[in-house]
């Protein structure tokens, strides 16, 4: 496992940021010094696995490792403590991405170093509609 | 084999991927046309794996146990994405634990269940608080074979605990029948398990189906009218509905 995304597991494994034991304030990444009010006491804090799109985009021709993901829709979510986070959605037809749709965060492989390489995982977030129609 | 104290559920989770595949497509590709006994199955994403979906269960199981005290998680899996490197400690780490016992456990379609035995006992022990069992499977068919009609994706998770009258049922009793018979194995490097049809039926399901039930019934002194439901394990539509019969349950449907 590449050493950095080792030492930061837990951050793509589960939304872990931090929250400011002085003003409450959270953050996503996680923070050493509080940026509302300076504080320098943050504690590890999870985020909410909810929230809505504020925006989003189609990578047509994706980095060299996410061949497979052609189109990739990534997207500026707002999540439900106001944090904002960018991220991959998975299993939604790009034709029924549009801002204001809910999404819930979920745990998928988010790289994998061909065959006989390391499987990173990580969050992507999903739509959460239950109609979502799938057939084409 | 009984717990020396009340093992409960105390929470369940499921994850069954958001994409099917009709099996009609799957007959029009191998067979030129027709349909499976299902009319559809999940399969999983192309981001998913055996581990993700794991995870996806695990969590909701945990949700509604909200339980803090875990002990133990166990994957139980005839797919996993590692040959060597355990699915278990994935799945730890990204429910956040880590003073567990983690383990993968190996079948072809029990393996969830060992996992549920072995936690009843450590937590009945006393040894653990609460454990999570998750049974699991990407199932793979050889290309072609029968099994790929049936063979989908999906996960269950299970929130073991001894929390009394919380509990969303309680595990009395459980026992285990075992026998080395080679109906369905997959090889090291092998991409799809094979299968030989001749031992899928009396030496494997209905052989081992009935010795075990045989054992719980004199175990707990029951008989099968004391029940009002059983469900059996399910890799075809027909071999449930046989086994209870012959066992002795009446159909309730
Ligand atoms: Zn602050």
């Amino acid at each position: 496992m590449a050493v950095s995304y080792w030492r930061e597991r837990d951050r793509y494994y589960r939304i872990l940021g931090s929250k400011c034991q002085n003003c409450s304030a959270e953050f996503f990444p996680p923070l050493y010094r509080c940026r509302k009010c300076g504080s320098d006491k943050l504690s590890d804090h999870e985020m909410p696995q909810e929230g809505q799109i504020l925006a989003y985009t189609l990578l047509r021709d994706p980095m060299t490792g996410f061949e497979d993901h052609d189109p990739m829709p990534i997207a500026l979510i707002e999540l439900n403590n106001g944090v904002r986070i960018v991220a991959q959605l998975a299993d939604t037809p790009i034709d029924q991405i549009t801002v204001g749709s809910k999404v819930r965060a979920v745990f998928r492989r988010v790289r994998v170093n061909g065959p006989n390489g390391q499987i990173f995982y990580g969050y992507k977030f999903a739509i959460k509609n239950e109609k979502v129609n799938l057939t084409r | 084999m009984r717990a020396s104290s009340k093992v409960g559920i105390a929470g369940y989770g499921a994850y069954v991927p958001t994409f099917r595949l009709p099996t009609n497509e799957i007959a029009r590709v191998w067979k030129g046309g027709g349909q499976g006994p299902n009319v559809e199955k999940s399969v999983a994403s192309i981001d998913e794996d055996t581990v993700t979906m794991a995870v996806e269960a695990a969590r909701s199981a945990l949700r509604m146990a909200g339980l803090s005290d875990v002990g133990a998680v166990f994957v139980g899996t005839e797919s996993k994405p590692y040959a060597v490197k355990p699915s278990s400690t994935i799945v730890a780490q990204a429910l956040g634990f880590h003073k567990v016992l983690a383990a993968d456990f190996e079948f072809a379609c029990k393996a969830g269940t060992e996992a549920i035995q072995v936690i009843t006992g450590l937590v009945g022990s006393g040894m653990v608080g609460g454990g999570v069992a998750i049974a699991v499977d990407t199932a793979q068919g050889r290309p072609g074979d029968d099994l790929e009609y049936t063979a989908a994706s999906g996960a269950a998770a299970f929130v073991l605990a001894n929390n009394g009258n919380d509990s969303v049922a309680r595990i009395e009793s459980s026992v285990s029948y075992v026998t080395d018979t080679g109906d369905f194995w997959r090889r090291q490097e092998e991409k799809f398990p094979k299968h030989l049809s001749r031992f899928t039926g009396e030496p494997a399901y209905f052989h081992h189906t009935q010795s075990s039930v045989k054992m719980l019934l004199e175990e707990m002194k029951l008989k099968p009218q004391d029940f009002k439901y059983a469900v059996f394990h399910q890799p075809n539509p027909r071999f449930p509905v046989e086994v209870a019969q012959r066992l002795g349950f009446t159909q309730a449907w």
